[in-house]
């Protein structure tokens, strides 16, 4: 009876827990308009935060993937938005899309449910998404969208206005390719404005697209001064062997150092830190010489800890069976010669 | 009870290596979704002013003018998702602008039209992120970046663009028509 009772409290704070996790409502007052938002994501993928805002996946040749998205008419008129695959790329640290007929494999493989969304103020509408890949497709990543477009509005400046949710579907027989990604040099300098910058080059090293996302801190400097986290200006799509500046612009209060710098570099569920000794040059809009970053251990890294612990831990826990059942044996061989 | 032990041991070291397993996505369908909290408008575009009644005029200028230019409408993008890695590029492209039968000299060429994004520089107060506006003046031969954000949480941009267009020495006079499509994503 007591066993229930304490089971029933502990699954009612559980319920609780999830309550708390489901996102309050915006707070932020934006113009409305159309809007589109990602309704489904893989369970494999639930903590990735990159799974939840855009189709992350990995198939292979001849899979098929359906995920929904919903479309939402945010003013006070009916409005009818076209919804269409596009194609898409990666280039220079940003994610493009290419204008609607542009020819892409995802877009060929990618087919909607309806081609159009006619929505009465405030309305929403689900729209399902399916991406079939071929047998014969090669492996690789590719990239697309899924659009909900306006019509023309005007007839003279004609302005299309159209917003998307990003596809990177990566191909392959197997499990997914491995991402990575390192983090190899800092550089300090100060803007024109006088507020000092860290730059740090990052380049993807792994096999799929990377969306960026750090922070730094400043540690061991003048009187023992620590500063940070400060956040990384990213939103950088690193495509893969690309390199791409990291950027984190600091406050002008800020000493100029010498400092040890650490930044920490993610995406999605990946981590990365390096650290380097950096001093900010006094002069506006001069750039300091470029320091070599020196990657720390994963030592925090739980994706690194948990499965290293796992393994030593369960590599003792077979020793010792080894060893128990070895014991066992020599005692019934001694039994009966007594 | 050294059963029970060897057992235990037994089960705990298969446990501990079944937490060893790297977390790999399944190859293949991913049949198991869930899904996502709803109630938010996700990333959504503004509704661009202007209609057939009242269009968005940019201008206009004398025939043998070397440019012409204009504010095009508003455009606001406001970021819902509420999302841990909250980042969106806006991308501005452009198509010819033609009037009448569309020869060289009816036709504004697409390379000849600069866009200024004249995005702001610092977020709007409780947002947590940084814009950076496109390249002042953006030549439209190809697609640009208009604007791009990145940050945590929920955000709005909003910016009033302007065109900027490179008349021929030669340009005949007329309405000229085309189309910018600012693509969120």
């Amino acid at each position: 009876m007591r066993r229930a009772a304490r089971l029933l409290a502990f699954l009612a704070a559980l319920l609780s827990l999830a309550a708390l996790t489901v996102p309050a409502a915006s707070a932020v007052e934006g113009q409305p308009g159309l809007g589109i938002r990602l309704l489904d994501a893989p369970v494999d993928r639930r903590d990735d935060p990159r799974a939840q805002v855009y189709v992350v996946d990995h198939l292979a040749p001849g899979g098929t993937i359906t995920r929904r998205v919903e479309v939402v008419n945010g003013t006070d008129q009916p409005l009818t938005a076209r919804v269409y695959a596009g194609a898409a790329q990666v280039v220079e640290g940003t994610f493009s899309g290419l204008p609607a007929g542009a020819p892409g494999e995802l877009v060929d493989w990618t087919t909607l449910d309806r081609s159009s969304v006619t929505l009465a103020p405030r309305a929403r509408a689900v729209v399902k998404v399916v991406v079939a890949v071929p047998d014969d497709a090669s492996p690789g990543e590719r990239y697309g969208a899924v659009w909900a477009e306006l019509p023309p509005a005007g007839s003279g400046v004609a302005q299309v206005n159209r917003v998307g949710v990003r596809l990177y579907v990566s191909v392959g027989e197997g499990g997914e390719p491995a991402s990575d990604f390192t983090v190899e040099s800092l550089q300090a300098s100060r803007r024109d404005d006088g507020r000092p910058v860290v730059t740090a080059q990052v380049r993807n090293t792994g096999g799929r697209a990377l969306d960026m996302r750090g922070e730094l801190r400043l540690t061991d400097g003048p009187g023992g001064l620590s500063a940070g986290p400060f956040p990384a200006t990213v939103g950088t799509t690193l495509g893969i062997g690309a390199t791409a500046p990291v950027e984190v612009v600091l406050d002008k209060a800020i000493d100029g150092g010498p400092w040890l710098a650490t930044i920490t570099m993610r995406s999605g569920l990946l981590v990365r830190r390096a650290e380097a000794r950096i001093t900010f040059p006094d002069e506006v809009g001069v750039r300091a010489q470029v320091v070599t970053a020196e990657e720390l251990p994963l030592a925090e890294d739980p994706n690194v800890l948990i499965p290293v612990a796992g393994a030593l831990i369960g590599l003792i826990g077979l020793l010792l069976l080894l060893l128990l059942l070895r014991r066992r044996t020599p005692d019934r061989e001694e039994q009966p010669a007594q | 009870m050294r059963k029970a032990l060897a057992l235990g041991t037994a089960a705990a070291s298969l446990g501990a290596l079944a937490l060893a397993a790297p977390a790999s996505a399944a190859a293949g369908d991913t049949v198991a979704t869930f899904t996502l909290a709803a109630g938010s408008n996700g990333l959504s575009v503004s509704v661009p002013v202007g209609t057939d009644a009242a269009p968005v005029d940019l201008g206009s200028a004398e025939v043998g003018s070397a440019t012409v230019s204009g504010a095009l409408g508003g455009v606001t993008v406001t970021d819902t998702r509420g999302a841990l890695v909250a980042a969106w590029t806006a991308t501005v492209s452009a198509t010819d602008f033609k009037t009448g039968g569309g020869t060289t000299n009816e036709t504004v060429a697409k390379a000849l039209i600069r866009y200024t994004s004249n995005a702001p520089l610092v977020p709007a107060t409780g947002q947590v992120g940084v814009v950076t506006p496109g390249t002042a003046a953006l030549t439209m031969g190809a697609a640009g970046t208009a604007a791009t954000f990145a940050g945590v949480g929920n955000n709005t941009v909003s910016w009033t663009p302007t065109l900027s267009f490179t008349l021929l020495p030669s340009q005949v006079a007329g309405v000229y028509k085309g189309t910018i499509t600012h693509s969120v994503v």
